[in-house]
């Protein structure tokens, strides 16, 4: 499939490319533009169609197998796996919007201006994209912004 | 197998009294794209001519998949393509000639590659050269360097001034190009964005020299803008390990330097610092940091 225009990456992120290329299929997969059983683009493809070397297009397909999103047979390809069907999105959005809706009014309690709350959401995103949830990275990316 | 694709080896080339590349020391790994950046005339074409054996050394030594390009010069012109900015094709040929001629010089041309990046690319084989536009001419130049399956792909700048449209596909075709069997690609480029897509180490050379060399990944995740604010004055001069560019503005000191947060934090801290924000970086702006200090010492000797 031409993957190309799917996924959209940006090179200035200090976001590893492999990550970023691994989430926009778990998006796909989340859309389901991929679904279940739907063979991913070889290696050598995805490189070519996103343009990143192979190694970093190799390293995202493992991230996805590793997260066990796609499976790989070998000499036949690599295939989104049955079980990574996500959940229901409208349930998903409910649950997300209530914990927004907590947040906020934490924040407005504690006095936390509103646009500062929307940076350090931001950072806390890339923080989790670039060393995964707290406590399982090296240093968690706990102190990357300290006051 | 075991040969890195590239190595100098304290290589210097001069050209009358300017010293083009000075003791330069670099690895490139088999299957590996190494991008190489720095200003105009920091080194890169000739380091990328010393390769191919089109410029021979001064002093020190280049191995090119384990060959001596001076002495190998037929092996390693077989095994090894240069693209540069400026492609070399006669003027008088239809592009169909021009690849025919390339696959008849060839041993290694690889007729499949060539005909679907002429598919891909839209090339039109009845057209003559010299009515070509210059994206259209660079697309011939690459169907020309990467047909021959390298297993070291140059890359001087060749998307210098094509468009977007051009330009991707350009690195399309040579990421398709690059040869499965541990290939590899150096990737001088003004154009960082691009180098920091498809690049798995970066080099940035100065005046010559290596002034850094790493895995971008490695790079981008241990290299940190540092703000401090003082309560005063931010000190002028500062020396922090891992540091490589330091400017001070009022109560505001800006520091480019490599470690882990907590690391620098506390040194920002332990010069005074009352506030201390550290955000990660993209590689231009490292490049800026690593050139703007040089600039800097050269004002300060004058």
């Amino acid at each position: 499939m031409t993957i190309e225009p799917l996924i959209e990456i940006d090179p200035t992120s200090p976001v590893a490319l492999y990550l970023q290329i691994s989430e926009q299929f778990r998006r796909l997969i989340a859309l389901r533009a991929l679904q279940p059983g739907d063979r991913l683009p070889t290696v050598r493809d995805l490189a070519v169609q996103v343009r990143v070397n192979r190694n970093t297009a190799a390293r995202a397909i493992q991230h996805l197998e590793s997260e066990g999103l796609v499976m790989t047979r070998v000499g036949r390809g690599t295939f989104v796996e049955r079980s990574a069907v996500p959940v229901d999105r409208a349930r998903r959005d409910r649950v997300v919007d209530r914990a927004i809706e907590r947040l906020l009014v934490e924040a407005r309690t504690v006095g936390l201006p509103l646009a500062e709350l929307g940076e350090r959401v931001a950072r806390a995103v890339e923080r989790l994209q670039r060393h995964g949830p707290p406590g399982e990275g090296s240093d968690g990316g706990k102190r990357e912004q300290k006051k | 197998m075991s040969e890195a694709a590239l190595r100098f080896e304290r290589v210097t080339r001069t050209f009358g009294r300017k010293i083009a590349v000075d003791a330069l020391d670099l690895s490139v790994e088999r299957g590996t794209v190494l991008g190489m950046i720095g200003r105009n005339g920091a080194g890169k074409t000739t380091s990328l001519r010393l390769a191919i054996g089109t410029l021979f050394p001064d002093a020190g030594r280049i191995r090119v998949l384990g060959l001596d390009p001076e002495t190998d010069a037929m092996q390693v012109r077989t095994r090894v393509s240069l693209l540069s900015e400026e492609s070399h094709l006669y003027p008088w040929m239809t592009v169909r000639e021009v690849l025919a001629f390339g696959a008849a010089l060839h041993p290694r041309w690889d007729p499949k590659l060539a005909k679907s990046l002429v598919g891909r690319l839209e090339l039109d084989l009845g057209q003559l050269v010299r009515t070509l536009s210059r994206g259209t001419k660079a697309k011939v130049a690459l169907v020309l360097g990467v047909a021959t399956r390298p297993d070291l792909l140059l890359l001087d700048d060749p998307t210098a001034g094509l468009d977007p449209l051009v330009r991707r596909e350009v690195l399309r075709g040579v990421l398709d190009g690059v040869s499965d069997e541990g290939g590899a690609v150096v990737y001088a480029s003004h154009l960082i964005h691009d180098v920091e897509r498809v690049a798995d180490r970066v080099a940035i050379l100065d005046e010559g020299r290596l002034r850094l060399e790493d895995s971008l990944e490695r790079l981008k995740a241990d290299v940190r803008r540092v703000t401090a604010v003082f309560e005063g004055d931010a000190p002028g001069r500062v020396d922090i390990p891992g540091q490589l560019d330091a400017v001070s503005d009022g109560r505001v000191l800006h520091l480019v330097a490599r470690g882990e947060v907590a690391q620098l934090e506390s040194r920002a801290r332990s010069l005074g610092a009352r506030e201390v924000e550290i955000e990660p970086l993209s590689l231009e702006e490292i490049l800026v940091a690593c050139l703007r200090q040089r600039v800097e010492r050269e004002v300060e000797h004058v």
